[in-house]
């Protein structure tokens, strides 16, 4: 089932703006983490473990680094730690990192 | 002389400490790691995505109080958001990192109030993209005005899958089903701490009449049997199960959904207090490891106090009131003055801790996990989801003779990887004590550090004196 809906509620001040997530071009408002903008564009598999298995946002809060992406070419930055500014460059982490 | 009080964690606890501390004369230093005071049950959004626009149902009038008072007094103290305490050596000394400094603190006084993580229940599929703990998913309501799905399972044992699931519904996402592990009425069973903690049993009730007017199915006794799909969650099983975490024949549901929530309660942030060599107890209902404290939240290490749900759960209500008896008995330790006269003079928050902690005993009895919920994993699921560990490779090492989780650490890496052990370690105890957790079971050997550091954070470090220097750069060397 996937559903392609903004999933934000609520209104939000500031203008939007977009950064990249692999190849995609994703949109996010002033304040929201990494993490939440990309649940919000229906984005989940956020990093690649060595043993091949999908993995993404588990508890949100910084606490268990299963969201670590290469974000401007850092390794191991975690989405749900990270807020996301324009024109951000965002890779899936494959294993300990490329 | 004004005694300098370090408080780390700025949640309820947290945050209550330092103004009570602050009132008293104390110089304090709160260190965070967060950008925004409030810690997870308070959690605020960046003033960037401004005020919430939908009236989620939450505690909010609790949550303005306190953070309002901390906003009287944040300008008075040094409180340092985005920082991250990752040692403690005797002393107490602190060493705490922001971006890429680090430096030694040594206070006349500490109190930890580092709160608490979710519990995991390793189950088959637990690690597909889409399936988040329930907390976070709430964090993500709060602080970011996101749905992490539309189409939503939550699963779990205690209250906060009811919680959740309302919030979600308010939001506008289509709850299908919560699966509570036991029964609501399991919290009658002490009626007495029932009454005590009425205002939240009644916001309970609320949360309810909000499932049920969205037509929100609430399955009691039943369990996540599990999540499946490829590269991210497609569809949920649920099934019932006898009482005791065993799944029953014939009883399946396949519910299609794009996020299962999960929650089966919490495992305290205990590492930086069993750093500090304070006596721990194992009390998987009340958080795991605890320190042992006293009345006034002292622990068996001098000057060294712990309060709020990281001491053992309590909810936020009691944080916030043993926060401030942590913050004037850390004052009046550092002072060297008797702390039987606060007895008096904080008898109202003695009183709330107290019934909060009652209340507590009744919440308790829905949040009990069957010793069966350790067999839920297949010999593949992984439980160390850093190490990418298996059930069955820790049944093996197990079956060889490693019997502590240090030495199952040293065997399988379950527990090394990012994450410090934080997510998983809870459920190795667990599996090590074959379902039966008891006060036996010793938590991991505590090293710095405690969290990720980075290289250059050490490096660029400012220590208070050149002994504590000395010390301390060797053994942080032997990590690294």
């Amino acid at each position: 089932m996937s559903r392609a809906t903004d999933r934000r509620f609520g209104k939000r001040d500031g203008r939007p703006f977009t950064f990249v997530f692999e190849q995609r071009t994703v949109e996010a408002w002033p304040g929201e983490s990494v993490a939440a903008a990309l649940l919000a564009a229906d984005e989940r598999h956020l990093r690649t473990a060595e043993d091949g298995g999908a993995r993404g946002v588990l508890c949100g809060i910084g606490v268990c680094w299963e969201c670590r992406c290469v974000i401007d070419g850092r390794p191991n930055t975690r989405a749900c730690m990270t807020e996301a500014r324009p024109d951000m460059q965002v890779r899936r982490q494959r294993g300990l990192s490329e | 002389m004004m005694p300098t009080i370090l408080i780390v964690g700025a949640g309820p606890a947290g945050l209550m400490a330092a103004c009570e501390a602050h009132r008293r004369g104390a110089h304090v230093i709160l260190i965070d790691e967060a950008l925004r005071p409030g810690g997870q049950i308070y959690r605020q959004p960046a003033p960037a995505l401004g005020p919430a626009a939908i009236g989620l149902v939450t505690e909010r009038q609790r949550k303005n109080t306190i953070l309002e008072t901390f906003a009287s007094i944040a300008n008075d103290i040094d409180y340092r958001p985005n920082t991250t305490a990752y040692a403690i050596y005797a002393g107490p000394e602190v060493h705490i990192a922001h971006g890429e400094q680090s430096e030694a603190l040594r206070p006349d006084g500490l109190i930890l109030a580092p709160g608490v993580s979710e519990r995991a229940v390793p189950f088959p599929g637990w690690t597909l993209p889409g399936v988040l703990y329930a907390g976070g998913t709430q964090a993500l309501l709060k602080a970011q005005y996101v749905k992490a799905g539309d189409d939503v399972v939550v699963a779990g044992a205690g209250p906060l899958p009811v919680v959740l699931a309302a919030q979600l519904v308010e939001a506008g996402a289509r709850v299908h089903s919560v699966a509570l592990l036991h029964p609501m009425r399991r919290m009658t069973r002490k009626p007495l701490s029932l009454l005590a903690g009425r205002a939240v049993v009644r916001e309970g009730f609320e949360y309810l009449k909000i499932l049920r007017r969205a037509g929100v199915n609430v399955l009691q006794e039943w369990m996540p049997l599990r999540a499946e799909g490829k590269e991210r969650l497609e569809c949920v099983k649920l099934v019932r199960h006898d009482g005791s975490g065993r799944p029953l024949s014939h009883s399946e549901r396949r519910i299609e959904c794009d996020l299962l929530a999960i929650n089966f309660g919490f495992t305290a942030n205990s590492e930086l207090v069993s750093m500090a060599d304070a006596d721990l107890i194992y009390d998987p209902e009340r958080g795991g490891w605890l320190p042992l404290v006293d009345r006034f939240c002292r622990t068996s290490v001098a000057n060294i106090f712990a309060a709020g749900d990281g001491a053992g759960l309590g909810g936020a209500w009691a944080a916030a009131a043993e926060g401030r008896i942590a913050g004037a008995a850390a004052v009046q330790s550092a002072q060297n003055n008797a702390l039987e006269s606060l007895n008096r003079e904080l008898a109202a928050d003695f009183l709330q801790r107290d019934r909060h902690k009652k209340f507590q005993l009744a919440v308790r009895e829905t949040l009990r996990l069957p010793p069966a919920v350790w067999s839920w994993a297949d010999p593949d699921t992984i439980v160390c989801r850093c190490e990418g560990v298996c059930s069955d490779r820790l049944r093996q090492a197990m079956a060889d003779g490693h019997v502590t989780l240090d030495s199952i650490k040293r065997n399988t890496r379950a527990g090394m990887g990012w994450c410090g052990g934080r997510t998983c370690l809870s459920a190795v105890a667990a599996l090590i004590a074959d379902g039966h957790p008891s006060s036996s079971i010793k938590a991991m050997t505590p090293r710095p550090l405690a969290r990720p550091v980075s290289i250059a954070a050490l490096a660029q470090h400012r220590a208070q004196s050149d002994v504590a220097n000395t010390a301390t750069s060797g053994k942080l060397a032997a990590q690294t």
